[in-house]
């Protein structure tokens, strides 16, 4: 077909025309094609839309579909002309004869997004979805989304939301699910309203052998997000899932996988969760002989599966599915070997060398890169196996292939810190290929070794004056590691660095135009002046050790993610948001893409693809690090926003002397600030109080640090006798040796929650489980941070078969102590005003408790917890509400609102502290909805 | 929550848009200009299939010069997003033979109404060519008919059937299906000859030219199907790891007692498939020694031997063999097939139609350097690919033992059987 529209483009409209108006069919359908045409290229045909309106009350269906497609095209922009043929489509969608015909017009009439075409649409809407063809019921089930889309409200009125509900039982399985489909996009927008019984599962699983294939992955989604109550019903569901594991959609069994692990975590038979992660692994690795880009988005999800459920490779020669052919496009490939350094374990670790090194000598820079990073993340990873990796570390080093050398710097330096005193020997190698460091982070990675091992490097003096010749050009994090390391050096070698120290510390503070830089000068150039003992013990302290636990993805996180398997949650590894809106949103209609839209800003990754292993950036192990002793954080280290006040610690205190520039000497005392260290301690009442479900912390199969497993331990923090406690279930699983010799330590955390007292001295006997309360303070050892959300402390249990790091989740309900010192009423209301904005977040309870059906109750149930009623109000709406306050126990105090309306259950909390507020609201509803 | 995409583009090489369907209007059409951008920025292999630019996913995919975006709001089920692009080009393969500029240039009205019918509003509809056929004509078929009335096009029985993919009414004059059980072999080794690892890839591919409804049981030496029956068998059984199915097979029915029971859609159709992860050695095995590398010369032995039993034959063999870019004048010595260098892929191509099992050949080549040297030419580094095809041959020892064929009519269905290998992802490591 030529299609050329170059003359004169009014002569050309009106042959198009002329044309339209002939009564030959063909003609007609000869200059709509035409139309069409030159609306692809991207020309207004739009003045034609009258003369093509004409064309459509034909019994011709081609040429019908011809004039459905342009007003597609046009319905969105010109919407008023698009009504015009609403009278058409009505009387296309009662054409008896031809359900084709039927279904085609209630499609298409859909697409006119306006809001006064509805109540023409409603009619012929609600005959179709009662139509006797599926044809048309499946699409006009698919229709309820855009009129939903177009006034929610109209959509509520006429009922279609239940008409929706009433197709799950349609017989025919494609109309089921695509009711399945606009369901879950419908409860997308307004929350989640249907709840699975026995009947509609049963009906869903039904469905789902029946359906096409895109109809199973609609319902496979809907089942992960819908859970069954029964467990007997989620053991009926997951027998009907796992055919599904052998379709031939990748999506299909991407979202059967999801299901299964997702009901998986309710199962209690061990055996059977065995069973389904041997059936898991198969489909799985065979996803990796697809197109790439459904490798790259399965490697993705593989990542996550295989963190949630460790136990689903375990044949141990699954790792080589993931090697790299070297046609396999990057992201591919950077993508398998994420994958290879998780799966690596001792037995595969010789091949796993063999394989990375060979990927070190390919062309792909970035993927290069990867390779050599990935061997020392093995090192870290595999304390046996280290030294075959820092072997295989200088082989690379010593191609003196630049890139290679680089990536190799970065990563010894990690390595080194892992293993403190163990292979010295081959910095000397580094030191030979100072040249190739181009960029930022090998520079600061060398200087850094160089400031950490000056005792060992004799020109380490003239290796930093070189370094720092360009100082002023160079990135932050270079001149911080410069700034660090000169210091160290200073302090280990006293006179012969003296020159050097006072020239550096003299471009840090005058020279430099980083103000964090200079901040951090001023506080080395005081503390080495007036008390360089302190300064010793800060920067030269014994670093603790890092460990590659700082890559899993946070278990709170994860269990999100897993129920998104598949979407792009599982590619970005962002939270899904939660249904918190604003007040102002609260009052409109809620839209959860809105709020995305707030939370997801940047790209799914960096283009750049090379991730190494951030231990500073990661909020895991950021508690680890001392920031003066690693200083290579270019973070300013005053956290000014969410600063709590009556927590401060000795690098705080310097920090705020050294900018104030005097000249007083730094204090050495901890200011603890008075608190008390529970809160007030008073009498034992704990009818209601709710405990914390316990957790598991460390499986059979988790490794000590010294690669031994056998150890099981469960538990949560508890509040007893409004005392702060950890109980711990500690069960050992090995057959023969019995487990003792225990301690536990915590990480600094925002609480300041330290183990009050030891273990006693016991040790548990193989197969038996222990159970221990551990006294907590609080406010001991504090790292001032604001607490993330969810928190969860960092612990180090040692036992006779070695240190087990782990995370143990807090409730913020354990922290809120019982007050001595009520505010009064008034002083609430000031405070209620005074917190407006960012700082006051609305919440829907979604699962409140059955039990709670009168305020009375609610309110007794709070009291039990530590949270006091205040007053009853009403809110500007006029809704009944409840004021509560808590006090948490760094002495903050929350305000909280309960609303009650239609039903709902709404939270606000009020608190200074912003961090504070989701944590308020997710222990709230959490004691609402116990039952 | 999965929502599908808001709006399907497809894009020449250069990011020109050719054509495309906006399903929700929820994305300004200015979007896709960002897309173009970042095409023309970057290189094809630094981005990737999937990203996000403010709240707007871009999925997409390239084939034959040509760019399918899919663009999306909230959270897509970005799997399904990828399989329905590779359905589409399917789709249209089936309808125009080929899919590419041209091809879609030339039917641009069936492509509209195929993106009509294959999604509403961003969800996956009907995507099975068998049943599209029936109520969306291809251009050619439409020249030749005469002119439909309204009544002329109906509907496919199918939609409304629980057989979605089968219309009713089909009729052949010989009822005859064809098996084609294929396996691809995928191998990885290092340059000493070690097999780094190997998979089979199987599937069967079926044509089916049968009539009305047929009932299929296909029946294949697999292990675990006899040890549910409690049956033993005196051929050899093999262990089939992760099969697949098309979605005609009845799942749950496989789930219970391993029988593969379907009603096969019209025409060809890819009927299952399996992985196998048993260790095989190489098939073909190419070594390359390389005899003398100066600065103007280089001069190479490759060896090639077929590693099969003597009474196959791999047909139509060619081997890849890599070297630097930069050589010259280069020069060919072997007694089997014809050798060929291809500069734009910087390798030499050495083809041989047929090679027995057992045998092994030899070739030589040289090439000259140009006199001004390469720096990074040491750095070159690739692997050795084969390509081949062995008939009558499976590696997997995988056998149809029965296909029973039950139509109501009553007719008596032939099936007709064969295997073949080939090479899948094969590469040989060079030293």
């Amino acid at each position: 077909m030529s299609i050329n529209f170059q003359n004169s483009k009014r002569g050309e409209l009106n042959e198009l025309r002329m044309e339209l108006l002939s009564v030959k069919i063909p003609k007609k359908k000869e200059a709509l094609k035409k139309i069409i045409a030159s609306m692809t290229l991207g020309k207004d045909v739009s003045p034609l839309f009258t003369d093509v309106l004409k064309c459509m009350d034909t019994p011709n269906i081609e040429l019908k579909k011809l004039v459905y497609l342009y007003i597609i095209n046009y319905a969105k922009s010109q919407p008023d002309l698009a009504i015009l043929a609403v009278n058409t489509f009505r009387k296309d969608a009662r054409e008896r004869s031809n359900p084709l015909m039927r279904g085609l017009a209630v499609r298409t009439m859909g697409c006119i997004g306006v809001e006064s075409i509805i109540d023409y649409i409603c009619e012929p809407l609600k005959d179709a979805l009662n139509d006797e063809d599926p044809y048309v019921r499946k699409t006009a089930a698919i229709s309820i989304i855009k009129v939903y889309d177009i006034s929610a409200e109209r959509c509520e009125e006429l009922e279609f939301v239940d008409s929706l509900v009433d197709l799950l039982s349609d017989g025919n399985a494609m109309v089921v699910s695509n009711a399945v489909a606009s369901l879950m996009e419908i409860t997308n927008r307004r929350g989640k309203f249907f709840e699975m019984d026995g009947g509609s599962l049963h009906k869903l699983l039904t469905a789902l052998s029946e359906c096409t294939e895109w109809g199973r992955i609609y319902i496979l989604d809907f089942l992960a997000t819908h859970l069954p109550e029964d467990t007997r019903e989620i053991e009926s569901a997951i027998q009907r899932v796992v055919p599904h594991l052998s379709h031939s959609n990748a999506a299909v069994v991407l979202s059967a996988s999801k299901v299964l692990i997702r009901y998986m975590d309710y199962i209690e038979d061990e055996d059977k969760i065995k069973s389904i992660c041997r059936k898991l692994a198969p489909p799985l690795v065979s996803l990796m002989s697809s197109n790439p880009e459904i490798q790259y988005i399965a490697i993705k999800n593989v990542n996550l599966i295989i963190q949630k459920r460790p136990d689903i490779f375990r044949k141990g020669d699954e790792i080589k599915v993931f090697y790299c052919n070297f046609n396999d496009p990057l992201y591919v490939k950077l993508e398998k070997l994420e994958i290879m350094i998780r799966l690596v374990d001792l037995k595969t670790v010789d091949q796993f060398l063999r394989e990375v090194k060979e990927y070190a000598q390919e062309l792909d820079v970035p993927f290069v890169r990867k390779a050599v990073s990935a061997i020392g993340r093995c090192a870290i990873k595999l304390d046996k196996a280290a030294d075959r990796c820092v072997q295989a570390l200088i082989e690379l080093v010593r191609t003196k292939v630049e890139y290679l050398v680089q990536e190799s710097v970065i990563v010894i330096k990690d390595v080194l810190r892992r293993y403190p005193n163990r292979y010295e020997s081959i910095i000397k190698d580094f030191c030979d290929n100072l040249k190739a460091l181009n960029f930022a982070d090998e520079r600061a990675a060398m200087i850094w070794i160089v400031g950490e091992y000056a005792d060992k490097i004799s020109n380490c003096v003239l290796l930093i004056e070189s370094f720092a010749e360009n100082f002023k050009e160079e990135a932050t994090i270079v001149q911080h590691a410069i700034l660090t390391a000169a210091v160290k050096i200073f302090l280990k070698l006293e006179d012969e660095a003296e020159d050097m120290i006072a020239d550096i510390l003299k471009l840090a503070t005058e020279e430099a135009e980083n103000p964090d830089l200079r901040n951090r000068g001023y506080v080395y150039w005081r503390m080495l002046v007036n008390n360089p003992d302190m300064a010793r013990e800060f920067v030269l302290e014994e670093k603790p050790i890092i460990s590659t636990q700082s890559e899993n993805i946070d278990p709170t996180l994860l269990d999100s993610l897993i129920a998104y398997l598949g979407t792009l949650f599982s590619i970005s590894l962002k939270a899904p948001s939660k249904t918190v809106i604003s007040k102002e949103g609260a009052k409109e209609r809620f839209d959860l893409e809105e709020h995305e839209e707030v939370e997801v800003q940047e790209e799914v990754e960096d283009s750049s693809g090379v991730k190494r292993t951030e231990y500073e950036g990661d909020t895991n192990v950021q508690t680890f690090d001392d920031l003066i002793g690693l200083g290579d954080d270019p973070e300013p280290e005053v956290d000014n926003s969410n600063q709590e006040k009556n927590t401060s610690d000795a690098i705080d205190d310097i920090l705020g002397l050294g900018t104030s520039a005097t000249d007083s000497t730094p204090s050495q005392t901890q200011d603890n600030s008075g608190l008390d260290v529970l809160g007030d301690i008073s009498s034992p009442h704990d009818s209601q109080y709710c405990r914390v479900p316990e957790k598991t912390l460390v499986s059979e199969d988790d490794e000590s640090k010294d690669g031994n497993s056998g150890l099981e331990v469960k538990g949560s923090f508890q509040r007893e006798n409004n005392k702060l406690v950890l109980e711990l279930k500690i069960r050992n699983t090995t057959q023969i040796d019995s487990i003792g010799n225990f301690a536990i330590k915590f990480d600094k955390n925002s609480f300041g929650l330290n183990p009050a007292e030891q273990m006693g001295d016991f040790s548990v006997d193989p197969q038996e489980t222990r159970k221990e309360v551990v006294e907590i303070n609080v406010n001991e050892n504090n790292n001032n941070k604001a607490p993330g959300m969810p928190i969860s402390i960092m612990c180090a249990l040692r036992t006779s078969i070695g240190v087990f790091v782990f995370q143990i989740p807090v409730m913020l309900s354990v922290l809120i102590v019982r007050q001595s010192s009520m505010i009064n009423v008034k002083e609430m209301r000031e405070l209620w005003k005074v917190i407006e904005g960012d700082e006051e977040m609305y919440y829907t309870v979604s699962n409140l408790s059955i039990n709670l059906t009168t305020p009375q109750l609610i309110k007794e149930r709070l009291l039990d917890n530590n949270i006091f009623f205040m007053e009853e109000g009403r809110t500007d709406g006029g809704s009944p509400c409840l004021y509560f306050n808590a006090k948490v126990s760094n002495n903050l105090v929350v305000l909280i609102q309960i609303t009650f309306k239609d039903g709902d259950c709404t939270l606000c909390v009020k608190c200074k502290a912003s961090p504070l507020i989701k944590l308020t609201q997710q222990c709230v509803s959490f004691i609402l909805s116990q039952n | 929550m999965s929502l599908g995409c808001s709006c399907i583009y497809f894009l020449d090489y250069r990011g020109k848009v050719l054509l495309f369907r906006d399903y929700r209007g929820d994305i300004s059409s200015s979007e896709i200009n960002k897309f173009q951008r970042r095409l023309l920025e970057l290189e094809d292999s630094l981005s990737k299939p999937v990203f996000k630019l403010k709240d707007i996913t871009h999925c997409w995919v390239g084939k034959n010069n040509l760019y399918i975006v899919a663009l999306c709001k909230g959270q897509p089920n970005v799997m399904m997003v990828f399989y329905f692009l590779h359905k589409l080009i399917k789709v249209f393969e089936d309808y125009f033979t080929e899919f590419n500029e041209e091809s879609l240039k030339d039917n641009f009205v069936i492509t509209y109404e195929l993106l009509d019918e294959m999604m509403d509003h961003g969800y996956p509809q009907l995507t099975e060519t068998t049943v599209l056929k029936e109520f969306i004509k291809s251009e050619a078929f439409r020249t030749a008919g005469k002119e439909e009335k309204l009544t002329d096009i109906m509907v496919s029985s199918a939609v409304s059937n629980i057989v979605s993919w089968r219309p009713e009414g089909i009729k052949h004059k010989k009822n005859e299906i064809f098996l084609d059980a294929v396996e691809e072999l995928n191998m990885l080794c290092s340059s000493t000859g070690n097999v780094l690892s190997s998979e089979i890839l199987g599937s069967v591919q079926c044509n089916s030219m049968l009539s009305g409804m047929p009932d299929l049981k296909l029946g294949l030496n697999d292990k675990q199907a006899f040890e549910i029956k409690g049956k033993t068998s005196r051929g050899k059984l093999i262990e089939l790891e992760d099969i697949k199915f098309h979605q005609c097979v009845r799942l749950a029915q496989f789930d219970r007692d391993r029988t593969i029971s379907f009603i096969p859609p019209d025409g060809k159709f890819e009927l299952m498939t399996y992985r196998l992860n048993t260790r095989v050695k190489p098939l073909i095995w190419v070594e390359c020694t390389i005899e003398s590398h100066t600065k103007s010369k280089i001069e190479y032995m490759v060896k090639a031997k077929a590693q099969f039993k003597s009474r196959s034959i791999a047909n139509n063999v060619e081997i890849y063999v890599p070297v630097p870019c930069d050589v010259d004048s280069p020069n060919f010595k072997t007694n089997t097939g014809t050798v060929e260098y291809l500069p734009e892929e910087d390798c030499m191509h050495w083809s041989i139609k047929q090679f027995a099992g057992r045998k092994e050949y030899l070739m030589r080549a040289s090439f000259g350097f140009p006199s001004v040297e390469q720096t990074d030419r040491e750095k070159f580094k690739n692997a050795i690919r084969v390509k081949y095809e062995i008939p009558y041959f499976t590696v997997s020892g995988i056998q149809v033992r029965y296909l029973k064929i039950v139509d109501k009519s009553g007719y008596k269905g032939l099936p007709w059987v064969r295997y073949i290998t080939k090479n899948g992802q094969y590469q040989i490591r060079m030293s």
